[in-house]
């Protein structure tokens, strides 16, 4: 039954590209019989040579990485919620100065060390997103900033459309700077908020004022930036209803093309875990919290920002194209302390400790750039697929699910998802992201089929949305059905509407529940095994 | 000289030293030594007065302090003990040589639960040699872990020991271990039946307890010849005389002749032996009879087939034998025999007085049952010997696995249990909340746990365990009646006339200052007080009857608890009487959750259904619907309570580097649901049903 269904979909994936040209049936169908069961590394490579799009996109997180995450570790102070791996290296001072400066020096060189060794390794790119996190990677010179971009280009090569985006924070950037960064090729940037009062900011430990803020958003409206992002974070102590919705006004006021929303977690080994217990006062109660990111989905959605994904928010073409190859499982590269690489299908952390690093780096370079780590199961790759698609508004396309993980796992999924369809919080999506039986339904998803996508049916759906008159979806519509009937046949799953495509959470109410969801359609999976 | 100071605490060092400089021998020149053993189970406040002076050429016991008179008697001339005690291990190695039967003496130790008979009988392997020191450890004859944990006896044991008397004849002694513990009496009756006579083991310093009296007037049942000792004498708090006159006036015992002893501290276990040589009789001689041999143990060996344990009463049983079994009929070829020294020995034949134990490749335990007499199939006895009355559950509960999967694992470990636990009875039962399972009867509460943490210990078995109940008597409206343990098989309040249930009188002894404390538990139990005697001064009996149902809960906790440990109980079954009784069911989100259910009394359905509402709502987490919990009689609801509906549970960041810390939380997350069971929508922590289970014992 399952072989069945495979060639279907192959014959369907040749036949529906009216926009791709280059697959041919024969290797298609191939690689689709066997994804009945785990695809071998052999296959991988062989179908691979075959540069069929279906086979690029079947092995999209065993194709090289176009993507890259450099980790800058140093703040002025440690925030008291963080528990990333930074270097508090204070205020940069007359007397600190000379320390100040060499360390950064020290940790750029490594990094670049750390590239090159990656590229004789892995070879890949050219780099279409770039993305500099820290830490506070503002507050490395830009001199520093552009050595390790030119060590990216010289190793992997930029493409011309590349995404190159960099974290920053209020107080540590000026014109001068901003405008450098963006002669080296910096297009995007995130700017660390966090809250719009002054007394909150205080709370949580951020080594910047409220006028900061305020400044930094003038810094960046006078520069020639186009996409920058505004980052909040909600739940914090002595949060109010009110000052949220100041802090929520006054963020959609600045106009930023993008917003992040956090709710604040409380990790262990941090101050805050020290101080506070989750839900307890002076953190807001579950209620509450579930209320401000009510709050913030809704008056966000109404600023003309589309909720993408649980904690982000963007205007149209403006969602984070780096963020993006995360949520779709795909390859990137990542540099420096304590980051994490998903390469070749390896998802490998980087020391946290700089002493522990560097030992790496002199053994990774020594080791031409491989590190010995396990391949990712194919069992661990459908959680993670399952994990993070279901963040995205754009949510799960399940016949691409079924295509690459075959029909139990399929079968399997179907059933836990069963209750979250019934309750609501799971809400099926047609081929054009529209909800399962409601043709009327024009209610944004969010949905931007525009990025890093190499697959026939997002391609084939773009066309279709820029154009809806272009192509009879019918025809389409159809063969879904139909192949639905024929992967599932006695099992075909009540809630399964004949063109559903696409499964994703509600929002609110599913993204709000989105660990008790995915958990539980974790332990509906493990039942496959 | 070499000095062994006995779980001497280092504060009382010091004076014990000192204590000791008093009493150094002139006449001994050899340096002193000092050994100290810290023993974590010796009670603190034992200070100096249990110095025991041991010298290399002779010495004798001192008793420092606090020397009770009896001990004056228990003191013996060690140089020739340690002689003894030479003889008597060269001669444990020849303890399967025979003897004629008039030097058999067959005895059991019985004992209130914790008096010390496991360590009485641990010495008297000790000193006559049946162990060899190298292999000697605690509790020698509770080889089950469980037994050795809880420091309790659940199987008997038995153990044949060859011992040479002061008038230097070999004996063969043969001791039958008992449970002390009420649930087991059953275990007790059985052995006793096996032997002529018995050590009745008391506390020198808590006197006379209720397990006590219920094993002497077994033992007097079965016409054994009593020999009371006073163990523990070398306790500060011991005080044999008052005791023994206890046992005289409560038990109506000579105590003329008691034997004060410490088994711990190996004092006065050379006068038991003898005692046991003197006082209790030897068997019949009546080897010349045909074959009967009573079954009082049986177990089942993969390799050997049923290994019964018996003791021939007339005949002579040899290897090749065959042998019939009266009850069952079945005939079968003797493959070994053997005596229990403890460990299985074979021999060739074994006579009348005997206790020993065979393998005939039996494949069932049911044709060489316990109670059954065995006799040659040629030359068969005309009548066999009286059996045992079977022992009859009380008590009743549901034992489920909480993995569906292990089913048949935990039927095939209950027929395994079954086979050397013929007091265990199981039927299969199916609930809608905890799936297959089996409702299982026990002798008691005890009995009970104890059968549990086998199943989970020894097969590995992972359990859910349903509110104990009884066997209530229902009456229909057309007056026939029907028997019901369990409170989902309980007829419609509309077919049943009235529900009878079982009452038990239960006879408690407790130090008057805690007469308060105990009527009030017992009328917190509806229990109904018959009778107050004082025994002692200081100490009283209670006599209530109360319904068995009220027992089964935690009443012997809280029985120990309110009395800080002072008090003892024992029961019987008396009857059915008539109660007002209803079932009390809790619905999770509408569904009867059938585990749950329980038959309580009217008047305390009210508290019992809020206690389990509001546990339940502590215990059953957040949910994507808010949750209705109600307890109800029938369709009344007579408690509720609900859990409002989980608001939020988001991971706010899921960037490159969280991917795999997150999906780990997730995976845990996921893990958790495994723990769970469905009542219908709402997913139920196996902790919660585990809580709710103990609350219900404790408040039902």
């Amino acid at each position: 039954m399952g072989n069945v269904f495979a060639l279907r979909l192959a014959s369907l994936s040749t036949r529906c590209s009216p926009c791709q040209n280059r697959s041919t049936s024969t290797s298609t169908s191939s690689i689709i019989n066997s994804t009945q069961a785990p695809l071998s590394t052999q296959e991988i490579a062989s179908s691979s040579s075959s540069s069929s799009s279906a086979a690029l996109n079947l092995l999209s997180s065993f194709s090289p990485p176009s993507s890259a995450y450099v980790h800058l570790p140093f703040c002025r102070r440690r925030c008291f919620y963080c528990d990333f791996p930074v270097v508090a290296v204070g205020e940069r001072s007359e007397a600190s100065k000379p320390y100040y400066d060499s360390t950064m020096l020290n940790y750029v060189d490594l990094v670049c060390r750390e590239i090159s060794a990656t590229a004789r390794g892995s070879p890949g790119g050219p780099l279409n997103t770039i993305f500099f996190g820290g830490g506070t990677p503002s507050l490395l010179p830009p001199y520093l900033l552009h050595r390790i971009l030119d060590c990216l280009q010289s190793n992997f090569g930029l493409s011309s459309q590349m995404e190159i985006s960099i974290e920053m924070d209020p107080g540590t950037f000026n014109g001068a700077s901003l405008s450098e960064l963006i002669d080296y090729g910096v297009n995007r940037v995130s700017v660390g908020v966090q809250s719009f009062n002054e007394k909150l900011l205080k709370a949580c430990g951020r080594a910047h004022s409220l006028k900061d803020v305020y400044d930094a958003i003038e810094i960046i409206h006078s520069s020639s930036l186009d996409h920058w992002s505004l980052d909040l974070i909600a739940s914090l102590p002595f949060l109010t209803p009110d000052l949220w919705m100041h802090s929520l006004t006054e963020a959609v006021e600045a106009s930023p093309t993008h917003i992040s929303v956090y709710d604040l977690q409380i990790e262990e080994g941090t101050k805050f875990g020290k101080w506070y217990a989750s839900g307890q006062h002076p953190l807001p109660c579950e209620d509450d919290s579930a209320e401000f990111y009510r709050t913030a989905s809704r008056k966000l959605r109404e600023g003309g920002y589309d909720h993408y994904e649980v904690s982000n928010y963007a205007k149209t073409g403006y969602q984070c194209k780096h963020n993006l190859v995360y949520w779709r499982n795909l390859p990137y590269y990542a540099f420096g302390l304590g980051s994490t690489s998903y390469v070749e299908r390896r998802r490998f952390s980087r020391p946290r400790k700089m002493k522990a690093y560097a030992a790496f780096v002199d053994d990774f370079e020594k080791a031409e750039g491989k590190v010995d780590f396990p391949e990712d199961s194919i069992e661990e790759r459908i959680l993670d697929t399952i994990m993070l698609s279901l963040r995205l508004a754009q949510g799960l396309n399940l016949r691409e699910f079924a295509q690459l993980y075959g029909r139990s796992v399929t079968v399997a999924f179907c059933r836990g998802l069963q209750q979250f369809v019934e309750s609501g919080h799971v809400k099926l999506l047609d081929i054009d992201g529209k909800d399962v039986g409601n043709h009327e339904c024009h209610e944004r998803h969010g949905i931007q089929w525009d990025v890093v996508e190499r697959r026939e049916e997002t391609i084939y759906m773009r066309s279709f949305q820029t154009d809806p008159e272009a192509i009879s979806c019918k025809p389409l519509r159809t063969k879904i059905a139909s192949d639905w009937q024929a992967l599932f046949g006695q099992d075909l799953p009540s809630f399964l509407k004949p063109d559903t495509v696409f499964v994703r959470l509600s929002d609110p109410e599913g993204f709000l529940l989105s660990n008790e969801i995915i958990s539980s359609l974790f332990s509906a999976m493990s039942i496959v095994k | 000289m070499v000095v062994v100071g006995m779980a001497l605490p280092s504060t009382s060092l010091r004076p014990a030293l000192h204590e000791l400089a008093h009493f150094r021998n002139p006449a001994f020149s050899l340096p002193c030594v000092l050994l100290l053993q810290t023993d974590r189970n010796f009670p603190r406040h034992c200070h100096t007065s249990s110095v025991v002076c041991l010298a290399g050429t002779g010495s004798s016991t001192f008793r420092c302090r606090g020397l009770p008179p009896g001990a004056v008697e228990a003191k013996e001339d060690l140089e020739s003990v340690d002689n003894r005690k030479e003889h008597a291990i060269k001669n444990g190695a020849d303890r399967l040589q025979k003897v004629p039967v008039s030097r058999i003496r067959n005895f059991s130790i019985i004992a209130h639960i914790d008096h010390g008979k496991s360590t009485l009988a641990d010495k008297l392997l000790q000193v006559t040699g049946t162990v060899d020191i190298r292999d000697m450890k605690e509790q020698f004859l509770d080889n089950m872990d469980l037994e050795r944990e809880r420091g309790i006896t659940i199987k008997l044991q038995a153990a044949r020991m060859r011992y040479v008397s002061k008038d230097g004849q070999a004996y063969c002694l043969n001791l039958i271990d008992t449970p002390g513990h009420v649930d087991f009496s059953y275990e007790v009756s059985r052995s006793l039946a096996a032997c002529e006579g018995a050590l009745l083991v008391v506390d020198a310093s808590q006197g006379v307890e209720a397990q006590t009296l219920a094993n002497v007037y077994l033992a007097l049942e079965n016409n054994l010849e009593i020999i009371p000792v006073l163990n523990k004498i070398d306790l500060p708090g011991a005080e044999p005389e008052r005791v023994c006159k206890e046992i005289e006036e409560v038990v109506g015992l000579d105590c003329s002749n008691a034997i004060f002893c410490s088994a711990k501290e190996g004092v006065g276990i050379h006068n038991i032996l003898e005692a046991i040589v003197q006082m209790v009789p030897a068997p019949k001689n009546t080897t010349q009879d045909p074959l009967r041999a009573l079954i009082f143990d049986s177990y089942y060996d993969p390799y050997r087939g049923v290994i019964a344990y018996f003791r021939v009463v007339d005949g002579i049983l040899k290897q090749g034998d065959s042998v019939q079994f009266m009850a069952s009929g079945k005939v079968y070829e003797v493959d070994e025999i053997g005596v229990l020294s403890p460990a299985q020995m074979p021999v060739n034949e074994l006579f009348a007085g005997e206790v020993g134990y065979l393998a005939a490749s039996i494949r069932s335990v049911a044709d060489a049952r316990v109670g059954d007499t065995i006799t040659h199939s040629a030359k068969a006895a005309r009548k066999a010997l009286p059996g045992y009355q079977e022992a009859t559950p009380m008590v009743f509960c549901g034992l489920f696995p909480v993995d569906a999967d292990q089913f048949a694992e935990l039927r095939d470990a209950l027929e395994k249990l079954q086979l050397n636990d013929a007091a265990l009875k199981f039927e299969p039962e199916t609930s809608s909340a905890m799936g297959f399972g089996f409702r299982c009867g026990f002798l008691g509460l005890l009995h009970m746990e104890i059968v549990q943490e086998r199943l989970e210990r020894e097969y590995n078995l992972n359990l859910i365990t349903t509110a104990p109940s009884v066997v209530y008597r229902v009456i229909l409206v057309d007056n026939s009646m029907v028997e019901c343990s369990n409170p989902s098989e309980l007829p419609d309040p509309g077919g049943r006339k009235e529900i009878n249930e079982p009452y038990v009188k239960i006879d408690m002894m407790t130090p008057k200052d805690y007469i308060g404390p105990l009527m009030e538990l017992a009328q917190e139990r509806r229990g109904e007080f018959k009778e107050m005697k004082y025994i002692t001064e200081n100490r009283a009996s209670l006599v209530y009857e109360l319904p068995l149902a009220e027992m089964v809960g935690d009443f012997f906790d809280q029985l120990k608890s309110r009395t800080k440990g002072y008090a003892s109980m024992e029961y019987s079954l008396i009857g059915y009487r008539k109660s007002d009784l209803v079932k009390l069911d809790v619905m999770i989100n509408g569904e009867c959750v059938e585990p749950l259910s329980a038959i309580v009394h009217r008047e305390k359905a009210y508290s019992v259904g809020r206690a389990l509402t509001q546990k339940l709502k502590e215990l059953i987490p957040r949910q994507l619907f808010k949750i209705p919990i109600q307890a109800c009689i029938g369709a009344k609801v007579i408690a509720s309570e609900a859990i409002s509906a989980m608001r939020k549970d988001v991971l706010a960041k899921c960037y490159g580097g969280d991917i795999t810390r997150k999906k780990k939380l997730l995976k845990k997350q996921a893990e958790g649901k495994k723990r769970m069971k469905s009542v219908g929508r709402v997913e139920v922590p196996q902790d919660a049903f585990m809580a709710v289970l103990k609350l219900e014992k404790q408040v039902v």
